[in-house]
């Protein structure tokens, strides 16, 4: 009998038990249960490719492994820790790392990120206890360092640090999904269990401008170029004259070290702004064209020196008194004739076509960390910059800007504005053209058709005329030889008789400069303009624009009118007859 | 003394759909042994027909059979959802794994493409990158007399002999062919 009442208690006991859990507990055991078993997974969305106009991956995200480890299931810490480091090549001190890292009391610490394959095997063929992989995208770059300075690049989780991937971040990187299923221990669905899918929503793709084997034709020859000259560094950029298309924009720097150079890790044709030197002078020489203020066959009275505050203003080829046409001071780069022209139009008007050309003003492609240039209000110039800012010293511009200012009298006096993305592909594959590059008038169409034939003469008898021929096609086009700003406080006698610092001069005494070669070809239906720079070639080798740079555009212009199937001039590159007078 | 006669054999009673009714002969000790007045009663016992008996074991069979049948049936039902989860989780994964590699070949092929890729294939058949390059550009006349001469061209083909413009290049250039 009393075992019959401990029975029938115990079994009143359980069942007041089952029907608490049933009831009382039911919700909070039902949760407990399925947060066991709930698996809460964020699917990456994929990173967009970003292709060039051709439709070649620059950029690609792929899936790679990622080794985490648990350390609280990890056996013999120093043996685990010892085989991943041999299976990673960790130096010594890596592997100590790793090893305090098994050590620590964490659910969860990274051993290495995006491995390679092999290494994932050997890792996942060691079946080491609290040893996990899982796959992460990893960026890939399949042409190398091909503009690299220009793509730029992302983190190792993926978002864009630097360049286009920075810009374009949020087009590229896409909406993470999300699955939550019901699994057993061993990872595995449980049938009919809960599964809620949220797809991940892959980036959008970019089809740049760029075309890649120009791009890379172009930062060989530059190379070449920056390293035969013993130089700082260059640019090159090539525009489509009447899209404003950039079909390659090259950036090159050399190491002083070793003397290497390669392509440089920063955007310098947008983000490095230098005075341009004589090239600038299609500023005051189309203005006072296109103000009516002379024509291209006007004489001017040019003495020796000009005189600038405490500054004299010489040309490169020294002279007396001369007289030179409109086109006679551009082809040979007087900068008293550049003077001349601009303090006829007065800085009002000068400032106004520096803007209209771009100069001091964004690009609008708004690259990470570009410049806009210097160039100060005309009210602040001082005395002796109102008259080199005429000659392009003064004023400091990008490579980008210098060939957007050139394009704008290729195209017959409208700016193009640069352009470098043409296109987006979504999700679905759809492909979405971006609207066409904004435009404005600089100069009048006659206006831009008397500067054609001027440019020309630089090219054909000036002082681009030693750069090699291309065959078959008119080049028009400016040099131009800048000096770089020095810090040194070199002193010099100004015209006052006083001790004045030349900010242009090294602590030696020395000048150095920015070599440019900017022109557009066939010059009498413009297909490409094209723009060389050449940073700080050795002073005392060839370090002006026409025997520097001018080269280079001629090697560029080559390969680009070939790749691109341009047709020859219809005069067959003959130059024009030199002008009357 | 009671002179009820014991009975010592069932009283047959006519064959009807109702049970039957059997009263048991009551022993000679139980004689005498009833309370007085109490009616004498047997207890009621009948005997269930033999084709009912078979009846309700045919029925327990088959109710014992379906159920065990549903059982099985729900238990295969179950391992066969279990087993399409486990194959649709491989097949998940191997569409997984076939995306990895498809990514992982297209970065492959987008490195075979790149220019440095197809310089050092070059260099290694033999191959050298020139100091210089000429080009040869022909005019427009060279090119339509080749192409007349070949008879892959008219003679409404030929542009004027002054005429060298750009536009008899783009007259001539199917026949110089995709590129020139």
């Amino acid at each position: 009998m009393a075992l019959l009442l401990a029975v029938a208690l115990l079994l009143v006991v359980v069942v007041a038990r089952v029907g608490m859990l049933q009831t009382v507990d039911q919700h909070r055991l039902a949760a407990e249960g399925e947060s066991q078993r709930l698996s809460n997974v964020t699917l990456t969305a994929p990173r967009g490719t970003i292709f060039d106009r051709n439709g070649f991956e620059l950029a690609i995200s792929v899936p790679q492994s990622t080794v985490w480890a648990d350390p609280r299931a990890v056996g013999d810490k120093g043996a685990t820790a010892a085989a991943l480091a041999n299976a990673l090549r960790l130096s010594p001190s890596d592997a100590a790392t790793l090893q305090d890292r098994l050590s620590s009391d964490k659910e969860f610490v990274y051993v290495a990120r995006q491995v390679d394959d092999a290494a994932a095997k050997a890792i996942a063929d060691l079946k080491l206890a609290g040893i996990y992989q899982y796959n992460e995208p990893k960026r890939f770059y399949p042409a190398g360092n091909l503009s690299h300075g220009l793509l730029g690049g992302t983190d190792t989780d993926g978002k864009g640090t630097a360049g286009l991937e920075e810009k374009f971040d949020s087009t590229l990187s896409g909406q993470p999904g999300e699955l939550i299923r019901e699994r057993d221990q061993q990872g595995r669905s449980i049938p009919s269990g809960r599964r809620q899918l949220v797809p991940a929503q892959p980036g959008n793709d970019l089809v740049l401008t760029i075309d890649k084997t120009l791009q890379y034709t172009t930062e060989q020859l530059l190379a070449q170029q920056v390293g035969a000259l013993t130089a700082a560094g260059g640019t090159a950029v090539i525009m489509d004259t009447a899209t404003g298309d950039i079909l390659a924009m090259a950036s090159v720097d050399r190491d002083p070290a070793t003397g290497n150079v390669s392509v440089s890790a920063a955007n310098k044709a947008a983000v490095d702004a230098f005075e341009p030197g004589s090239v600038a002078k299609i500023v005051p020489s189309s203005a006072v064209l296109d103000l009516g203020e002379s024509t291209p066959n006007e004489y001017w009275h040019l003495t020796g020196t000009h005189k600038s505050d405490v500054y004299e203003i010489e040309d490169v080829e020294q002279h007396g008194n001369i007289d030179l046409t409109t086109s006679e001071i551009i082809a040979v780069s007087s900068n008293i004739g550049a003077v001349m022209m601009a303090n006829r139009i007065g800085p009002p008007a000068l400032e106004q076509y520096l803007h209209a050309y771009g100069f001091g003003v964004p690009s609008g492609l708004d690259l990470p960390h570009e410049t806009a240039g210097i160039l100060t209000p005309q009210s602040q110039w001082s005395v002796s910059q109102r008259d080199t800012i005429a000659y392009g010293q003064g004023v400091a511009v990008t490579a980008l800007q210098l060939t957007a200012a050139m394009n704008a009298i290729a195209n017959h006096g409208t700016y193009v504005a640069p352009r470098l993305v043409d296109a987006t592909i979504d999700q679905h594959g759809d492909k979405h053209e971006e609207p066409a590059s904004g435009t404005r008038q600089v100069i009048k169409p006659e206006t831009a058709n008397e500067m054609t034939p001027i440019l020309e003469g630089v090219w054909c008898a000036g002082t681009a005329r030693h750069a090699p021929r291309i065959d078959g096609y008119s080049v028009a086009g400016k040099t131009g030889t800048g000096y770089i700003a020095q810090n040194a406080g070199y002193k010099v006698v100004g015209t006052d008789g006083k001790l004045t610092t030349d900010g242009y001069k090294d602590a030696n005494g020395v000048n150095h400069y920015n070599a440019t070669f900017a022109g557009y070809l066939p010059a009498e239906n413009p297909r490409l303009t094209i723009s060389v720079s050449i940073f700080d070639p050795l002073p005392s080798g060839p370090h002006f624009g026409g025997n520097t740079a001018a080269p280079v555009f001629s090697s560029i212009a080559h390969e680009a009118l070939q790749q691109l199937q341009i047709p020859p001039s219809s005069n067959g590159g003959s130059c024009p007859a030199a002008p009357g007078g | 003394m009671s002179t009820t006669t014991p009975r010592l054999a069932p009283v047959a009673t006519p064959r009807r759909a109702g049970p039957l009714r059997i009263t048991l002969p009551r022993r000679e000790h139980e004689v005498g042994q009833e309370p007085a007045g109490a009616e004498k009663r047997r207890p009621d016992l009948r005997v269930v027909p033999r084709r009912r008996r078979r009846r309700a074991g045919v029925v327990a069979l088959v109710v014992c059979v379906v159920v065990f049948g549903v059982m099985l049936g729900l238990v295969a039902f179950q391992a066969k959802i279990a087993a399409d989860q486990q194959r649709l989780d491989r097949v998940d994964q191997e569409t997984s794994n076939a995306q990895t590699e498809y990514e992982r070949l297209r970065v492959i092929v987008a490195q075979l493409e790149s220019p440095q890729a197809v310089i050092s294939a070059a260099k290694d058949k033999g191959m050298d990158v020139p100091d210089s390059v000429t080009y040869i550009t022909p005019s427009a006349n060279d090119v339509v007399g080749v192409a007349l001469a070949e008879g892959r061209a008219t003679s409404e083909t030929t542009p004027d002999p002054g005429d060298d413009s750009t536009s008899a290049w783009e007259a001539v250039k199917p026949y110089v062919g995709a590129t020139p």
